[in-house]
């Protein structure tokens, strides 16, 4: 009774409202909802009664028999689990679209009623014929529901969409009547009982018809138009119910065609998911996107149905399929053309979520099936692996590219449905973690060593603690941030934590994309977003397919061990790579950029450490392929750095070219090396904390980063002068501070391994980094203060306490760096695979089998002929007199203004004329011609996608005739 | 302690007397291959001792005040991290604190320091010289850079002591014999650091008159003075010790680094100016190249 309810309800209401809504339209409209949330009510009922919320017996079912005799000529319905869900979704989207659906042309109204109906009924089926009347019936209401408007497109896509339904429909009918005639039966698992030829011949045809109607990729033509033309409320509306349950019907015929090898339907898939992802890359429209998207979860149908089975399968499709029907169904509710609002903060936030769900974002509830679904893959083929990867890491990039530049108007009003089905997605996020939870381990085995998984909690955690306060400060344009960096710096924290891949893979991918959010919210910020969400989606996915890969271990040597190495490369920015770190730290909130290249940038040191031990080859995959990609961004980044003239841009550039020294140090695998890694980590953490803290406060005060308007400002902000001082001495190397030590084990390292090439362009870099340093110093710092900048004040204290205690313990550790390398260098040195000999720590005195360094001699000196001199010039005679900052001697003349006097533009031009023999090469140039590529590839397989109608019917005709020779073993 | 505070003033003192000759001898040096009589040997003590006692003096900010100061603490630093003469227990100062990397990254510590003043002064010309300044120094440091590595992986070590120890038998194990192009090299650096022709892009008298103390006068220009005068010092005996032998007595210190201080003044006084690019582009490639003949052989 509760099934007849569930399914039948929504009929009934269909005919009433045929009736109700040309009289009473508003009422109808109220009835229909009554009738869509009794049958809501029902499915939740047969759901608990089922099961079916545990996940586990998806498989259990209750049969409803109606009229008399069997099947085909009464409907029978099977309730299963899983379908279940599927149906609740289906109201739940039915519920929530009515309105938007019906506020033009409230006659669709019993046209939606009869959708969900025919949705209900497919979802139900258990025999051939019943779904073949339901497919006919949900066709008819799409064409007509397609066309209800008096625009020239949207006919067109309904003629479009009825002539591939009747395609369909012939070739289904085939089907049947072969079945028939073979078996005497319509059942579902009469698909089981054909034999030879009419096997052949029906699968061929079953095949055609499933993969036409769930529009998989080369099939999907037809569909990129359908979501492209159709009203976005219609196609949201769609795709949650009718989609749907065409994709959960598939499911259940798919693996009983009587294929021999139904591997092939995964290969099938696969491929089809690379192409059409690749085609996808063109997409322009919202629509479109959402078109090639539904076409790669068809295919990933496709890949499920080819490689797992019983109850694996049923989960694996079931989330997949429902979670992104509802994060679809969200965007087009968001989306829409014909409204001139822009784009308000809080719809782009709403679009967010179901753009990250479709992309299988941890730990969004598609994620957990697409790791599993990856996982399966790494023990059926790698090859397949590959092509999924790249496949869902092309969907990411167009879905990105949605979100970042978000092409269309969205709707100013009209949020609570996209509001309800974030909840939707939020609660799935969290019941099916829940579920995983068991998976997860935070024993922080992955590092042995608990001195360094202390060190790096420290940095992680220090590092958010100490942005946090800043955060509070935004300038005009930016929007509140601070709890995604909250978010991104807590599941930092936790990753010395991790104790199994997955753990580490979630807490990194919420931590990168968590970033990404809080960038986007920079006044700038449409620049830098969609790289660094680019290359955070790619890194993610390299270290996705490298942990699938390495089953049980974390990382396994080989393959595996690359992909991460490329993944950290990614994520530390380095050459190439630089282009998302550069334009991500200049575009992001000022606070954030500190944030990043202090805190969130040495994840990939901790990734890098953990996969070179984890290995057991400590010997990185050749460690030397790794300094030469360090050696050669420190120098090239530090070049950059000299020559741009944006506060933030260059310390974007030399936040880059520093990690290349870390890069350096761990790919020497040697405990000399190491430990300059690991010194060099937690300094820069220090210093490029402070100074992207200081430039933060500058940009909160003066609203501006560019050289050419600042200058003078000790006068105005004494103390950031001070920290950034002092920080720029540290990271400069020069001694006594602290980043002379960096340098040192580094060197040490170098010339015990013999690698002096790398050792003389390391060292090069480091004095290019004088250059760099001084002309930040001078062009904010010093020389003449602007007319502008005359009145601004110190920095927030929001700012600068935090420097100042990052400050103090820079000066700490710069005096007694043997408190440091005391834990450090025992950790280093009882690390598995290390070679070389440590470093001796003897009081305070640092010695190496080449030399030695005594820091805190060093600096006692240091501050004993500093002070010798000070005191003796404050005696030796009467104090200078301060003259105003244009009292200079300038040749006689009246100097000009302030801003003509102060020299920071184009600063170290000679340099730049001595570099003009290089060849100019931009790493922009070198990604826009990958993506040319990209594009190029897209195109030629979008070619194929011509718009008219006839050349879908051909597609799926041609594919019929493949597939039927394929299936023969030939002509 | 106070016995290591007496010999680094000490040291400090006689490397400023030093310096200070040296200067003087330059200066009638050069005027005489010009035909001039030039000033006599002890003017630049008068001069030093004149910029001292000014009574007016005016300054242009925090920067600016401790520029001079960083330059004298930076100079006497590196002098005392060199060891002075062999053997000689006595004055000894910090040289125990420190390799050759050391003395190599803390001679940036006054021109840093430097630096900062002249930005701080906020006239352009004492801007745009340490801006040619910088690029000049990242320069020459690419070769210098290979000049240490070439030591360093040579002689197994990065103690300047044990450079020196390495070099006592006899003239031939001097690096000026063992590592022939190094030292080429490390001579074409010496003369951009001494600030000679053809390299003298900083002070450019012509150009932009006397470059970062464009501002300073009086006893912050003495201290200038005084810091130049130690800091070439340093940089003169950093030099005997790593190519020609070290020094085994006070006296073959001094006649060393007298010989050494030549060589800057004779190329300077026949030479003219480079263009800022034209130097960066000779010291990229020249003493580089020399540099990494010696560095291959010790590679190989």
């Amino acid at each position: 009774m509760v099934v007849a309810l569930a399914v039948f309800l929504p009929l009934l209401g269909a005919f009433i409202s045929v009736w109700l809504s040309r009289r009473k339209p508003r009422l109808s409209v109220i009835v229909s909802r009554l009738f869509l949330a009794g049958g809501l009510h029902s499915t939740i009922v047969l759901s608990i009664k089922l099961n079916a919320w545990s996940f586990s017996d998806l498989g259990n079912s209750i049969i409803l028999r109606t009229g008399v005799g069997a099947p085909p000529l009464s409907i029978n319905l099977e309730a299963t689990g899983g379908a279940v869900i599927a149906a609740i979704v289906v109201y739940v989207a039915a519920i929530l679209g009515i309105s938007r659906l019906t506020s033009r042309n409230v006659k669709t109204l019993p046209l939606l009623l009869s959708l969900v109906t025919a949705s209900l009924g497919l979802l139900f089926a258990t025999d051939l014929f019943n779904s073949f009347v339901f497919l006919e019936i949900g066709s008819i209401i799409t064409i007509g529901l397609t066309a209800a408007c008096r625009c020239r497109r949207r006919w067109e896509v309904a003629v479009k969409v009825a002539l591939v339904s009747g395609l369909v429909t012939i070739l289904y009918l085939l089907a049947i009547v072969v079945i028939y005639k073979t078996t005497g039966e319509l059942r579902f698992e009469a698909l089981g009982m054909l034999h030879g030829f009419p096997a052949l011949l029906v699968s061929g045809l079953m095949l055609t018809v499933i993969m036409t109607e769930i529009k998989a990729f080369p099939l999907s033509g037809w569909g990129l138009d359908f979501y492209e033309g159709a009203s976005p409320g219609f196609a949201g509306v769609y795709s949650a119910t009718w989609s749907l349950a065409v994709l959960m019907w598939s499911a259940g015929i798919l693996p009983r065609l009587p294929i021999p090898n139904l591997q092939i339907l995964a290969w099938i898939g696969a491929g089809g998911l690379v192409l059409g992802q690749f085609a996808g890359f063109r997409a322009t429209s919202p629509g479109r996107m959402m078109g090639y998207s539904s076409a790669a979860y068809a295919s990933i149908l496709l890949i499920l149905a080819g490689t797992t089975t019983g109850h694996d399968y049923l989960q694996l499709t079931l989330v997949l399929m429902i979670f992104a029907a509802i994060a679809k169904f969200t965007v087009f509710m968001l989306a829409d053309p014909e409204n001139e609002n822009p784009l308000k903060s809080a719809a782009g936030n709403l679009l967010l979520l179901p753009i990250l769900v479709i992309a299988g974002i941890p730990p969004l509830p598609v994620f957990w099936a697409k790791f599993k679904l990856l996982s399966i893959l790494a023990g059926v083929s790698p090859l397949m692996l590959a092509a999924v990867v790249l496949g869902l890491f092309l969907e990411a990039v167009y879905l990105l590219r949605l979100w970042s530049k978000r092409p269309v108007r969205f709707l100013k009003n009209g949020r609570l449905v996209p509001a309800v089905t974030s909840l939707l997605m939020a609660a799935g996020a969290i019941w099916l973690t829940a579920g995983f939870w068991r998976s997860l381990s935070f024993s922080g085995s992955l590092l042995s060593s608990s001195t360094l998984r202390i060190l790096f909690m420290t940095v992680f955690g220090a590092g958010t603690l100490l942005t946090l306060p800043g955060a509070w400060n935004r300038i005009k344009g930016e929007r509140s941030y601070w709890f995604w960096m909250l978010l991104s710096g807590i599941s930092l924290t936790f990753l010395p934590m991790a104790g199994n891949g997955i753990t580490f893979y979630i807490l990194w991918e919420v931590s990168a994309f968590a970033a990404v959010i809080a960038v986007s919210r920079g006044s700038r910020a449409a620049a830098g977003t969609f790289w660094f969400a680019v290359f955070a989606a790619a890194s993610g996915f390299l270290l996705l397919a490298s942990i699938v890969l390495s089953r049980s271990m974390f990382i396994a040597p080989g393959i595996p061990l690359i992909l991460v190495a490329i993944a950290a490369l990614f994520k530390l920015g380095q050459m190439g790579a630089h282009l998302w770190s550069v334009r991500a730290y200049s575009a992001a909130p000022a606070t954030m950029s500190a944030f990043m290249a202090g805190t969130s940038s040495k994840a990939a040191v901790f990734l890098l450490v953990v996969a070179a031990l984890g290995t057991g080859a400590v010997a990185m995959p050749a460690g030397s392929v790794l300094a030469w990609a360090g050696v050669l961004t420190a120098l090239s980044m530090a070049v950059m750095a000299a020559l741009s003239s944006d506060y933030k841009k260059v310390l974007a550039y030399a936040s880059v070219s520093q990690m290349g020294y870390i890069l350096i140090g761990l790919g020497l695998a040697s405990v000399m090396g190491w430990t300059a890694a690991i010194y060099h980590t937690f300094h820069h953490f220090l210093f490029k904390m402070i100074l992207f803290l200081g430039a933060a406060g500058v940009i909160f005060r003066t609203g501006t980063s560019d050289y050419n308007r600042l200058g003078g400002l000790i006068r105005r902000m004494p103390l950031t002068f001070t920290f950034t001082l002092i920080s720029v001495i540290a990271f400069a190397g020069v001694p006594p501070l602290a980043g002379f030590g960096g340098k040192w084990f580094l060197y040490n390292g170098l010339i015990e391994t013999g690698w002096l090439p790398i050792a003389l362009i390391a060292m090069f870099a480091s004095v290019v980094a004088f250059l760099y340093a001084f002309r930040l110093l001078h062009a904010v710092f010093l020389g003449q203060l602007s007319t502008v900048n005359a009145r601004v004040k110190e920095a927030p204290l929001a700012l600068l306490v935090p420097q100042g205690i990052l400050t103090a313990a820079l000066m700490l550790f710069s005096f007694r760096p043997t408190l440091f390398l005391e834990h450090i260098v025992p950790a280093i040195e009882s690390l598995p695979g290390l070679k070389g000999v440590a470093p001796v720590i003897n009081g305070t005195i640092v010695t190496t089998p080449l030399g030695n360094w005594n820091a805190w001699a060093v600096g006692m000196m240091v501050m004993g002929l500093f002070g010798f001199a000070f005191v003796f010039y404050w005696l030796s005679g009467k104090r200078p007199k301060h003259v105003g900052q244009l009292d200079i001697g300038f040749a006689g003349e009246l100097p000009p203004s302030a801003e003509e006097v102060h020299y920071a533009g184009n600063f170290f031009k000679p340099y730049r004329r001595a570099l003009a023999f290089l060849p100019r090469i931009h790493a922009g140039k070198v990604f826009s011609g990958i993506t040319e590529v990209f594009k190029i590839a897209g195109d030629s397989v979008r070619a194929i996608f011509t718009g008219d109608a006839r050349t879908y019917l051909a597609h799926s005709l041609i594919f019929l005739v493949i597939v039927l020779i394929y299936l023969r073993g030939g002509i | 302690m106070i016995s290591l505070v007496m010999s680094i003033t000490f040291t400090a003192l006689a490397a400023l007397v030093w310096g200070l000759l040296l200067g003087g001898i330059s200066r009638m040096v050069t005027a005489r291959i010009h035909g001039r009589i030039g000033p006599r040997l002890t003017q630049n003590f008068i001069d030093l001792w004149k910029l001292f006692r000014k009574k007016s003096s005016i300054h242009h900010g925090t920067m600016f005040w401790l520029a001079p100061m960083f330059r004298v603490a930076g100079a006497i630093g590196v002098l005392v991290l060199v060891p002075l003469v062999v053997g000689n227990t006595v004055i000894v100062n910090m040289s125990f604190s420190g390799d050759l990397l050391l003395v190599v990254y803390f001679m940036f510590f006054g021109c840093l320091g430097m630096a900062l003043g002249a930005g701080d002064s906020g006239h352009p010309y004492a801007v745009i010289a340490v801006s040619r300044g910088l690029a000049q120094m990242s320069s020459y440091e690419l070769s210098f850079s290979a000049v240490v590595l070439v030591l360093a992986a040579g002689l197994r070590t990065l103690s300047i002591e044990e450079i020196i120890m390495a070099q006592q038998d006899g003239i031939l194990s001097w690096n000026l014999f063992r590592y022939p192009f190094a030292t080429a090299a490390a001579l074409i650096t010496l003369l951009p650091m001494q600030m000679a022709y053809p390299f003298s892009i900083v002070l450019a008298p012509q150009e932009i008159p006397i470059g970062p103390p464009t501002e300073y006068s009086s006893r912050f220009l003495s201290f200038m003075f005084s810091g130049r005068a130690i800091f070439g010092v340093a940089k003169l005996v950093l030099f005997v010790n790593l190519f020609f032998g070290g020094a085994s007595s006070w006296i073959s210190l001094l006649f060393k680094t007298f010989l050494l201080y030549m060589f800057p003044i004779f190329v300077s006084t026949v030479f003219p100016r480079f263009r800022t690019e034209q130097s960066i582009r000779f010291l990229w490639f020249v003493p580089t190249s020399l540099a990494a003949i010696d560095l291959l052989r010790v590679m190989i």
